[in-house]
């Protein structure tokens, strides 16, 4: 955490967003009111709660933002359903309908809405990197999946990163502000995208220790 | 016209079937027939009182779906919403494909727990019939490939908002809303 806090904000990347949000009210299969948690959002939320404590700020991208809200809710409910992780919180016994998924999903939309509306969470709406700068960072992840030295830290079916992960890496440069990630294809090359200057820090979400 | 052949209770054959497969030609069976009872009210009276009912139903919705009282509407307009729930599964996960198969599943609920004939439920079962109308005019637009992707960037707030309104009607005749529903009632079997 000490590295977090040395800047006055922290940006997080769309998963660091939905896991602090996957925390929303139902009722298990016997009526009994419960709290549905995702598996990375106590973690998520500590690391908030010390950066608020701390009055640090919580910032992200509009883009990043959207897509949380557009895709990465359905992802992050229907791979957490089929792990089963949700169900054995609600002690279902079988699949959940489309109906009920569509009522969790609603839940998380409402802890998005929440969010949002935080005295300590802000959201760029206008950044927009240069295009010369998205065009240095693909060519470096084009270094990285042909150098035999790194191409073994590029996660199996990943690439190039999403465009919303190339703005936030260079929203963490060009606000000098650290980014938040549990993206492998993003962390595990934060010291070269540090070393040629398209971010000020890039934190890995599984490597932030409260020691 | 072939329409004036209508005898009784089998009322437009062609018409119904053409409404069966959920094509265009559903609405054009609303237009006939709004306008034969329209012109001929006098054939309203000479059907049974249940092919009567149906009739009436028929036209409260607007689009007849199928006017044979021996189908009832809200059969038909259930596997209409089951077709259009099917249909979504395959495309990409997004919130907008929880929301339509979520939407239609509830529909389907309801519809499934549906009299026809009750005057009380028409205009729930009107609701119904036109969501599901939007959603599968979404399914006709975004079906092909190249657009599936860019389904997930809509912005669906009317479904949404006209989906509260559904489950407003549908409290009124004591119909549980989504919420309402408790969890052990929401899973497959």
């Amino acid at each position: 955490m000490r590295d977090l806090l040395k800047y006055p904000t922290v940006i997080y990347d769309a998963n660091c967003i939905i896991y602090y949000c996957f925390q929303f009210p139902e009722h298990d299969i016997n009526g009994r009111s419960i709290t549905v948690t995702g598996p990375y959002t106590e973690k998520a939320r500590r690391i908030t709660s010390i950066l608020v404590r701390e009055s640090r700020a919580i910032a992200t991208l509009r883009a990043a933002r959207q897509e949380v809200e557009t895709v990465i809710v359905a992802k992050a409910l229907s791979a957490l359903l089929e792990e089963g992780f949700i169900q054995r919180q609600l002690k279902l016994t079988g699949k959940p309908t489309p109906a009920l998924k569509l009522r969790m999903a609603q839940k998380l939309k409402s802890e998005i809405l929440k969010l949002t509306k935080e005295s300590w969470y802000t959201e760029d709406r206008t950044y927009t990197p240069r295009q010369d700068r998205i065009g240095a960072v693909r060519a470096s992840y084009d270094d990285f999946a042909s150098n035999p030295q790194t191409r073994d830290r590029i996660p199996p079916y990943k690439g190039q990163p999403s465009e919303v992960d190339v703005a936030l890496i260079l929203y963490s440069g060009d606000s000098n502000l650290p980014l938040l990630t549990n993206d492998r294809e993003i962390f595990n090359f934060a010291a070269e995208l540090a070393a040629q200057g398209f971010c000020a820090l890039i934190k890995a979400f599984p490597h932030v220790s409260f020691n | 016209m072939n329409i004036m052949c209508i005898t009784g209770i089998d009322v437009f054959p062609p018409v119904a079937n053409s409404c069966d497969l959920g094509d265009e030609r559903g609405s054009i069976a609303s237009f006939v027939a709004s306008a034969v009872l329209t012109l001929y009210p006098s054939i309203g009276s000479s059907l049974s009182p249940t092919a009567a009912g149906a009739l009436r139903t028929s036209i409260i919705l607007e689009n007849v779906q199928e006017i044979r009282p021996h189908v009832p509407v809200a059969a038909l307009c259930r596997q209409r919403a089951l077709r259009a729930l099917d249909r979504f599964q395959i495309f990409p996960q997004s919130y907008n494909q929880i929301l339509v198969r979520g939407v239609l599943d509830y529909c389907q609920g309801v519809l499934g727990g549906m009299a026809d004939g009750n005057a009380a439920q028409a205009s729930l079962l009107l609701q119904i019939r036109r969501l599901t109308d939007q959603i599968e005019a979404l399914w006709r637009q975004f079906a092909g490939q190249q657009s599936v992707n860019s389904f997930a960037l809509l912005d669906l707030a009317g479904i949404e908002d006209k989906f509260q309104l559904l489950q407003d009607e549908a409290a009124k005749v004591g119909v549980a809303r989504l919420d309402q529903i408790p969890t052990a009632a929401l899973i497959e079997r």
